[in-house]
């Protein structure tokens, strides 16, 4: 005999249907997507069984390519191929020398003063250039999971600041994809390892470990600190142009010389040289020596001991960011529990062996280096999209940078100091210095050092709305508000008379809402009722979420309303189903916005009660 | 003001300064597992903000009642103390102390002694443990709280925090040129 389910009235007859989620990293080298299937975490192959997607994108005037081959031909069309465009997320014109082949590229500058490229399909942001790698994973995803993702959490490198993870979640939102959360790759690798799980097994209170990512063009280390599910980023340092692809330069110089190639080479020597070198790293990553020819010159025998040479300065680069970090943390090397190896280059045996030496212990390398961030991230996104209801994991994340407002005679004055647990609210205030001011501006920027010049732009504000006073009367709240992704907003009052302000923001190295909904209107490939179309879906899959979310809380938590208050929000659910069924997409966004407001003080009351229950279920486990 | 008052009563513990980190920190984290936006992901934006405030509050009173400094000069705020800062402290012992250490980090950062510096920080750092005790017993009675005293001796941990601070950018300077 079959058990039959009856559902309440109104109740959602498959609460507990799988819902569609996916990890994402967004590499500068390679980008991966992976999802949980079946309990398992695991990264998703394209059609031809390739995990790791090059991260290089090239426009043609027909459309758009991304991966393998673009990459491998990006020397046949370099003007129009864009590799590692993760390193100009969120900067501006002044940075565009951290890109390779930025010479081969022709730059615009976009009317927020960003800098574009100009290519055969048009001028591309890094915002819409990793859109595109987004968009082709996505699809990846989408096709392995056979829906689509209701829900993605990207990673980005815990150093990231407020323009760079702005840009990331700007890029998901073009590829047409929700973020549930930014999560910091170092944290993300810890998460696919459980370390979290480990420590509770040894039953110590508490571990600190540490994440050693060694790219193909970058450097990070992390301090992390576990504890009972909760995981604290407690420093990070690295390098930005250090990585194994140098190791393959210094090898192709050893190869040369060995040979006796003398002569300037051109670029497709080069690259077949470069490809060469990455052949021998790799196989002496299994092997103890190998002999190679060298452009037909030379057979040539590297053994792992000369590679390890070659690669030796760089890896004493890396340790000696290793232990800065180490300090960063107030740390020592005794205190770290476990060390997370994350990164192509992490499989040389030299690597391996130094890290290990350094840190005094065996790294952890069970899990592939490449697709261990991918695997945490797509962890974390099955828990957040709600798949996992008995999940005790919580990430908590620091600020990477300290925020702070310029001040007179180009000085910064910190508001929120690096390394503050998010989110994060801090106020200040100001006055206005002169009578009848009605209007003022806030530089908002981010760094460690005292001038202006020396910390990075994020935005400036300008404040309108001002009462009229004498000067110095005014007194001007403004809040700043970083959230759990690592993102600013800014709200200001002013106190004496408790008018709102209005505020503009101008980030001062991403695109405004605005631009943001263009771009996403021009990138639809077919007419405007096609945009309309997903839009109203798109705003009936919100409105039936929140109508679940909130009819879960009634069941949980009604007894906290009259019955009356409870009546009502039963008539405002209503209200919004019939405007999902009839309504168009504009309808049915003002209608959640009702909803949501109805359902405020219910809001509150339950999140005073969880927080109730938390203490009352602490201080009873004490009995 | 009103909100501020409620630090102790927010992780259940009685006003004071001696606080069990430990005890702390566990009702922090259940606290932090009720209300973080991450618990949230797919709730109404509404409610999304109001974790998010929920979060940000119960994150500051943590860092507040964590960090000796900050504990003290908020406990002495409850009793009715202000906190200014940029104040002159008024022992020349102690200021001769710190002087002598700040000469020693001038001369170990223009000799570019990583061995040195780092000695020191460490030396800095015991001082500063020191110093944090003296607070402890400073404000070991709130009830019966000296205030000016009490100013003076959150005044010279932070001496020795910034000095610290210092000591620590200067070893960053001197790596940098590793």
């Amino acid at each position: 005999m079959s058990l039959l389910q009856i559902a309440e009235p109104g109740m959602s007859s498959a609460p507990h249907q799988h819902r569609l989620a996916a990890g994402i990293d967004l590499g500068t080298t390679n980008s991966l997507i992976a999802t949980v299937r079946s309990g398992l975490a695991e990264t998703l192959p394209d059609a031809r069984g390739e995990h790791l997607l090059p991260s290089a994108v090239r426009f043609t005037e027909s459309g758009v390519d991304v991966g393998r081959e673009v990459r491998d031909s990006a020397a046949s069309d370099p003007s129009n191929t864009i590799l590692s465009i993760k390193r100009l997320m969120g900067r501006g014109r002044e940075d565009i020398e951290r890109l390779p082949g930025q010479k081969a590229l022709t730059f615009a500058q976009t009317e927020e003063g960003l800098p574009a490229i100009v290519t055969a399909g048009g001028e591309k942001t890094a915002v819409e250039i990793s859109a595109e790698i987004l968009r082709v994973l996505a699809k990846r995803g989408e096709a392995a999971l056979g829906g689509e993702l209701q829900g993605v959490v990207i990673t980005v490198p815990a150093y990231f600041d407020d323009a760079q993870r702005q840009a990331t979640k700007d890029a998901a939102s073009l590829a047409g994809l929700k973020v549930l959360r930014l999560l910091n790759e170092p944290t993300a690798a810890a998460v696919a390892y459980g370390l979290d799980k480990e420590i509770e097994q040894s039953g110590s209170a508490e571990g600190v470990f540490a994440v050693y990512d060694l790219g193909g063009g970058t450097f990070d280390i992390s301090i992390l600190r576990l504890s009972k599910g909760v995981f604290e980023v407690l420093a990070t340092g690295g390098d930005s142009a250090l990585g194994g692809d140098d190791v393959d330069q210094l090898l192709v110089d050893a190869l040369r010389s060995e040979a006796g190639v003398e002569e300037q080479i051109d670029g497709k020597t080069l690259r077949t040289l470069l490809q060469l070198a990455r052949e021998v790293k790799e196989c002496l990553s299994s092997q103890e020596q190998i002999t190679i020819n060298v452009l037909g010159r030379k057979d040539v025998m590297v053994t792992r001991e000369r590679l390890k040479q070659i690669a030796e300065p760089l890896i004493k680069k890396t340790l000696l960011a290793c232990r800065r970090c180490l300090r960063d943390a107030q740390v020592s090397i005794e205190d770290i529990q476990q060390v997370v190896m994350v990164g192509g280059s992490t499989r040389m045996p030299a690597v391996r062996e130094a890290v290990g030496e350094f840190f005094q212990r065996e790294v952890l390398t069970s899990i592939d280096p490449d697709k261990v961030v991918a695997i945490g991230a797509a962890i974390q996104a099955n828990i957040l999209i709600g798949n996992r209801n008995d999940s005790d994991m919580l990430l908590l994340d620091v600020i990477p940078l300290s925020l702070g407002i310029e001040t007179m005679g180009g000085l910064v004055e910190k508001i929120i100091s690096r390394n503050t647990t998010i989110p994060v609210t801090r106020a200040q205030e100001f006055t206005t210095y002169a009578d009848g001011q009605t209007a003022m501006s806030v530089h908002v920027l981010q760094g460690e050092r005292e001038l202006v010049q020396d910390c990075r732009s994020l935005a400036r504000f300008t404040l309108q709305g001002i009462p009229a006073m004498v000067a110095g009367a005014a007194r001007i709240r403004v809040e700043f508000q970083v959230d759990a992704d690592g993102l600013l907003s800014v709200s200001a009052q002013e106190m004496s008379t408790g008018v709102q302000a209005a505020i503009q923001v101008k980030p001062s190295y991403g695109l405004s809402e605005e631009r943001i909904r263009e771009m996403l209107q021009s990138s639809m490939t077919h007419a405007e009722e096609d945009m309309q179309a997903r839009m109203l879906r798109e705003a009936q899959v919100d409105a039936e979420r929140v109508i679940a979310a909130l009819r879960a809380a009634l069941r949980a938590d009604g007894h906290l309303l009259t019955d009356n208050e409870r009546q009502d929000l039963h008539t405002a659910i209503n209200t919004l189903e019939q405007t999902i069924q009839r309504g168009t997409a504009a309808e049915i966004k003002t209608g959640i916005e009702q909803l949501d407001t109805a359902s405020a003080k219910f809001a509150a009351l339950r999140m005073d009660r969880s927080i109730a229950n938390a203490l009352v279920g602490k201080t009873l486990d004490k009995l | 003001m009103s909100a501020t008052h409620q630090y102790f009563p927010l992780f259940g513990l009685p006003v004071s300064y001696e606080v069990d980190q430990d005890e702390l920190t566990r009702r922090y984290r259940e606290l932090q597992k009720s209300v973080h936006p991450d618990r949230y992901a797919h709730a109404g934006e509404r409610e999304k903000m109001l974790a998010m405030s929920e979060a940000a509050r119960i994150n500051d009173a943590y860092q507040t009642l964590r960090d000796p400094v900050k504990r003290a000069r908020y406990l002495l705020e409850l009793s009715g103390g202000k906190w200014q800062d940029e104040q002159t402290i008024a022992d020349p012992e102690f200021l001769m102390a710190q002087m002598e250490l700040r000469e020693e980090l001038e001369e170990a950062t223009d000799a570019d002694d990583l061995d040195a510096l780092e000695a020191l920080a460490d030396r800095i750092a015991k001082q500063q443990q020191q110093q944090e005790k003296i607070l402890a017993r400073e404000f070991s009675d709130i009830d019966q709280l000296h205030l000016v005293n009490g100013k003076r001796e959150i005044q010279k941990l932070m001496f020795y925090r910034k000095l610290r601070e210092e000591t620590e950018r200067a070893i960053s300077a001197v790596m940098d040129q590793l």
